[in-house]
């Protein structure tokens, strides 16, 4: 029971970050979150610039919000972490050519934190993601997908 | 039992989406008026134009300088056609000497000098940037500009200015401000100098930039 009020509280805490995240941006005119893909200068095309700045707000705020509710849970983790995976790959080239930015704009103004914290933190959550995938059974513990799975048989 | 789970899915995707356009919705609403076009002292070209393009920037912020230039070289080729607004927009977190540049911009502009200064500010950004004597630098510019030093002396320390312009950074903050220079052409914002070029190119129907 423990062990699993423990992974119900990872999962709830890694879907919120991702619910804020994703909102943050939402809320605010989509060309700031633009600039911060420009400035990464990864994609160096309009079209996919475009895409990633329009879309990427949208998958975190559905992902992170199926991950809180535990609905479609492994899909969410796979989800939330091929994205944390990009995310690493992203701050870690900029670090890498010494890109001038100050944060990495994950979180718009609400938490500003120099590249090498993001990563770090990115990466802790990477292994929670992991350890989410592999455990399925705890990892829905009090979600939906348990719900719809006990009515079902 | 997968239809409902698929519906309540569907639900919960449709509820997001409408809450998120609500609140976007509402938060335009509240900043309609930061569009009147407004003829100041930080404001050039043709009130009647219609390209009409507000500029929140930061003197000592190197991309501003590059969107500066910009807006310069559209002017020369359509001077009737564009009326451009400027408003200040500080970022002291990272530029220690912005809200003094800033302040300095201000009073020039209360002299009607501002362009003048503008462009002094923007050119001689790394001179005085680095200098230890910054104000001393300032005055330099101004005396250059052919300000009036008196009355800039005056000026520059009046705390109310310093609170206009901190309020012109909070109305950007509104409008969804973040970074500089961030323009907004008929309404529509763009953030950065590539962004206004782009912009411009597209509104004039100019070949565009290259796709980099």
């Amino acid at each position: 029971m423990k062990i699993n009020s423990l992974f119900l509280f990872i999962r709830i805490v890694l879907g919120f970050i991702f619910i804020i995240s994703g909102l943050e941006k939402l809320l605010q005119p989509y060309e700031n979150f633009l600039y911060i893909v420009q400035s990464y200068e990864i994609l160096n095309n309009r079209v996919l610039e475009n895409m990633v700045a329009g879309g990427f707000p949208w998958i975190e705020l559905i992902l992170g919000t199926f991950l809180v509710l535990g609905l479609w849970t492994k899909l969410a983790v796979v989800g939330i972490w091929l994205m944390t995976t990009s995310f690493i790959i992203v701050v870690g080239q900029a670090i890498a050519k010494d890109l001038p930015l100050s944060s990495c704009g994950c979180f718009g103004d609400l938490i500003k934190m120099p590249l090498p914290v993001i990563v770090l933190m990115d990466a802790t959550m990477w292994v929670f993601l992991i350890i989410l995938y592999v455990f399925p059974g705890r990892a829905a513990f009090l979600s939906l997908d348990n719900y719809f799975l006990k009515k079902n048989s | 039992m997968k239809i409902r789970k698929i519906r309540l899915t569907i639900l919960v995707v449709i509820t997001l989406v409408l809450s998120v356009q609500a609140a976007r919705f509402i938060l335009v609403q509240a900043t309609g008026r930061l569009f009147v076009k407004t003829v100041h002292n930080r404001s050039r070209g043709n009130a009647g134009a219609p390209v009409h393009i507000i500029e929140y920037t930061d003197f000592e912020c190197p991309a501003c300088a590059a969107g500066s230039l910009v807006l310069d070289e559209y002017f020369v080729k359509y001077p009737k056609k564009i009326f451009h607004e400027y408003r200040y927009f500080p970022l002291m977190v990272i530029h220690p000497h912005a809200l003094r540049a800033a302040v300095y911009g201000e009073c020039a502009a209360r002299q009607n000098k501002f362009w003048v200064y503008h462009d002094l500010l923007s050119q001689r950004r790394l001179q005085w940037a680095k200098s230890a004597d910054v104000e001393h630098e300032f005055r330099n510019l101004a005396q250059e500009a052919g300000i009036d030093l008196l009355k800039l002396g005056t000026c520059v320390e009046d705390k109310q200015i310093e609170a206009f312009i901190l309020k012109q950074k909070e109305d950007g903050e509104s409008l969804g401000v973040k970074a500089t220079p961030t323009f907004f052409l008929n309404k529509r914002m763009l953030v950065g100098a590539r962004a206004i070029r782009e912009g411009l190119e597209k509104y004039f129907g100019e070949k565009a930039h290259e796709n980099q």
